[in-house]
């Protein structure tokens, strides 16, 4: 299945909630509303064989915390990417671990480094984050190395 | 150093038993280390011995830089060593933080976190990135001397 | 992990000789059976992914080649894709063959690394040592060609940095052939061996679902028959123009997981041996290239399945956003599915099987037991797996060298 044929069809069943941009034969990107998730993404498990969850990226944007889920398809070159972006002061998005286990651990990492809090995640507790690291988000961009070591007490140069 | 007589220091240069702790590299070091036990190295036959725990090692070969989760186990596990002891810095990581540099989750280099318990720490550097399995030899070899 | 009073809670790790980004693990385990699999990942949590955004694209590929040691060829070159696909271009001809072998190359040490630590972990010491002695030729054909023994730094955007010198191809053709030989006698030594079979046969058996549901990559996932390989679902570097096969098989448990790497060890000697043929003249590199803003994502089928990056620019010649997805990612979180249900004595072998980075035989577990929870070292479960086989092999009356170590 090529991205512009998927791209198609995803416009039709969707319309206006699902904005595709199909970057080449083997690049899609589908931006969504947070609660547009779930009905696109079971769309998908339905209609695309062998579509699995590869990983999410997560990122500090201007209008709020960007949630890029990377979804890879066997078989064929096709990479299909959900974009959602979550509104900044309190980021929060439906979690796909509910529907992947796979998307589990990534949505942890995710929390622990830029602070987007995915609803319902069966285990929302830190991945890489230590338990004594303390509350900032390294991802966010007002994230400065040598700030965060004086607060914790350490020198800035070893 | 109450406890190490210049007999304990010949007795570990005939046959120094290596433990070897891994904090937070990128694990070429680890396992050029383990290269040096397999048939082509062949340590072994020089007496020294990889063991599974602190307490029964002379000598501590570290390998990268330090995270902050890895710095309480790491100062523990050399307090765990007998006297006398010494450690290898294996690794640019380890000598000198290498690419990790500015990262934020490293409390420092192995060389300052272990000064922090043990002030008369011994140990040298094996620069490189990773050190060949020669290298490591090398300096295990080196520091014995300098004991 | 809370444990219930039946439970109790088993800590592996913190330093653990298995993984690419270490994890403490806590089993919890009723009686001999495990009932849960909880991860800490912050033991080895450096923060590549800031550093790379600090980083210079002609920078970055050096970087990223100290993700992990033994997949350094797959970081550099899976960025290398994705900034390809950012700018939509191909790389000169040259340049793919330089990198599909270099890649190979990796992945027939990594494999070799695989199967002696595999044996060690059962308690055939002897195979440990014999796959890593045939891995070290390989490492000299690696420094031969690139000047070192695992990172090249060969690759940046837009093709690779230096040539590898043509004069060496007859010795490493050489030591390919005496590879392959070995190859060979490990593999009918592992299919003919009825110790093998009891002990590893329908041990820690992932199903094709569970295979899809975790995500599961390489050559995990084709041992349980889903066929999936980056190398042929999106061809990069030159394996679109070789002859080569992906191998399945179709049991998934800790047997057939060795079994694909076996072949596939053949496999890539075949690629190489076509690459060192048909090496094509020309250009390595198009030069500094500008990255103008946009993303991409790049794949790599790394020795331990598929590496995904994705690169987000902003014109600027730093990253706005690299994100690092490697293999064993997935791989590892998929214990809850394989390792459930298992004796801890299968343990050991069933984490390994998915090829987690190894980084050492044994590092050291300094973990502080609580009253109720036994300290076990990582080192006791090896034993505990070493002695299960040894009472395979005893039970089927076999004679057997087998030792504790
Ligand atoms: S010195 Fe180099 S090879 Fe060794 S752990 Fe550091 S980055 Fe890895």
């Amino acid at each position: 299945m090529d991205a512009e044929v998927l791209s198609r069809q995803l416009t039709e069943t969707f319309g206006d909630d699902a904005s595709c941009v199909a970057r080449s034969v083997k690049r899609l990107y589908v931006a969504l509303k947070p609660d547009g998730l779930y009905p696109v993404f079971d769309w998908l498990q339905e209609n695309v064989p062998g579509l699995r969850f590869g990983t999410s990226t997560a990122m500090d944007l201007r209008e709020g915390v960007g949630v890029w889920h990377h979804l890879p398809v066997n078989k064929t070159p096709l990479v299909i990417t959900l974009k959602v972006v979550a509104p900044k002061p309190d980021p929060r998005i439906p979690s796909l671990a509910v529907k992947v286990p796979a998307a589990a651990w990534i949505e942890r990492e995710m929390t622990d480094l830029v602070g987007v809090v995915f609803d319902g995640h069966p285990e929302p507790h830190r991945l890489v984050k230590a338990e004594a690291f303390p509350d900032t988000f390294p991802l966010r961009r007002d994230f400065d190395v040598a700030k965060f070591k004086e607060e914790i007490g350490e020198s800035p140069e070893f | 150093m109450a406890a190490s007589t210049p007999f304990l220091v010949r007795a570990l240069k005939k046959s120094p038993w290596v433990f070897h702790v891994g904090t937070s590299g990128c694990n070429n070091c680890d396992i050029e280390i383990a290269d040096c036990l397999t048939p082509r190295f062949d340590v072994e036959r020089f007496g020294i011995k990889l063991v599974g725990s602190p307490r029964h090692a002379d000598v501590m070969l570290i390998s990268g830089p330090v995270s902050r989760a890895c710095k309480e186990p790491l100062q523990q596990a050399w307090l765990e060593m007998p006297e006398p002891r010494a450690a290898v810095m294996v690794g640019s990581c380890a000598c000198s933080m290498g690419a990790y540099r500015d990262a934020y989750s490293v409390a420092g280099p192995p060389d300052k976190v272990l000064k922090e318990v043990d002030p008369d720490a011994k140990y040298i550097y094996v620069p490189g990135c990773p050190p060949k399995p020669e290298t490591i030899v090398m300096g295990v070899v080196k520091l014995l001397g300098a004991l | 992990m809370k444990a219930p009073s039946s439970r109790r809670v088993v800590q592996i790790g913190p330093f653990h000789p298995l993984l690419e980004e270490p994890v403490g693990f806590a089993l919890a385990v009723e009686g001999e059976t495990v009932v849960d699999v909880d991860a800490r990942m912050d033991y080895i949590h450096k923060g590549i992914e800031i550093l790379a955004q600090q980083r210079t694209y002609d920078m970055l590929p050096i970087l990223l080649e100290r993700i992990c040691g033994i997949c350094s060829v797959t970081h550099s070159v899976c960025f290398c894709n994705a900034a390809e696909d950012l700018l939509g271009i191909d790389i000169p001809p040259r340049a793919n063959y330089i990198r599909t072998i270099i890649g190979e190359l990796e992945r027939v040490h990594s494999h070799l690394l695989w199967v002696g630590l595999a044996g060690h972990f059962i308690g055939y010491n002897t195979v440990f040592m014999w796959a890593w002695k045939y891995r070290e030729p390989v490492c000299d054909v690696f420094e031969m060609l690139t000047g070192h023994r695992q990172n090249s730094a060969l690759p940046m955007v837009g093709g690779v940095r230096r040539d590898i010198p043509e004069k060496y191809f007859p010795e490493a053709q050489k030591t390919l052939d005496m590879v392959e030989g070995k190859v060979k006698m490990l593999t009918d030594a592992v299919l003919d061996d009825p110790v093998l079979k009891a002990r590893l046969k329908g041990v820690g058996v992932l199903t094709p679902q569970e295979v899809m549901d975790w995500g599961v990559v390489g050559p995990t996932a084709r041992a349980s028959g889903v066929d999936t390989d980056v190398r042929r679902d999106e061809p990069y570097a030159a394996y679109g123009e070789l002859d080569w096969d992906v191998c399945l098989t179709e049991n998934g448990d800790v047997f057939d997981k060795a079994v694909v790497r076996l072949l596939e060890l053949q496999e890539s000697i075949k690629i190489l041996r076509q690459c060192f043929d048909n090496m094509p003249k020309g250009d390595l590199n198009l030069g500094m290239l500008h990255m103008p803003r946009g993303e991409g994502i790049g794949r790599y089928e790394a020795p331990r399945g598929e590496d995904i990056h994705y690169l987000r620019s902003n014109g600027t010649n730093m990253p706005e956003r690299l994100k690092v997805r490697a293999p064993s990612y997935t791989n590892v979180a998929s214990f809850k599915a394989s390792c459930l249900g298992e004796k801890i004595s299968d343990v050991t072998i069933t984490l390994a099987a998915c090829d987690p980075c190894y980084s050492c035989t044994e590092r050291t577990a300094v973990v502080r037991g609580t009253d109720d929870q036994p300290e076990r070292t990582f080192g006791d479960l090896v034993r505990l797996s070493q002695a299960e086989t040894r009472r395979v092999a005893d039970e089927m009356g076999r004679p057997h060298d087998l030792q504790l170590t």
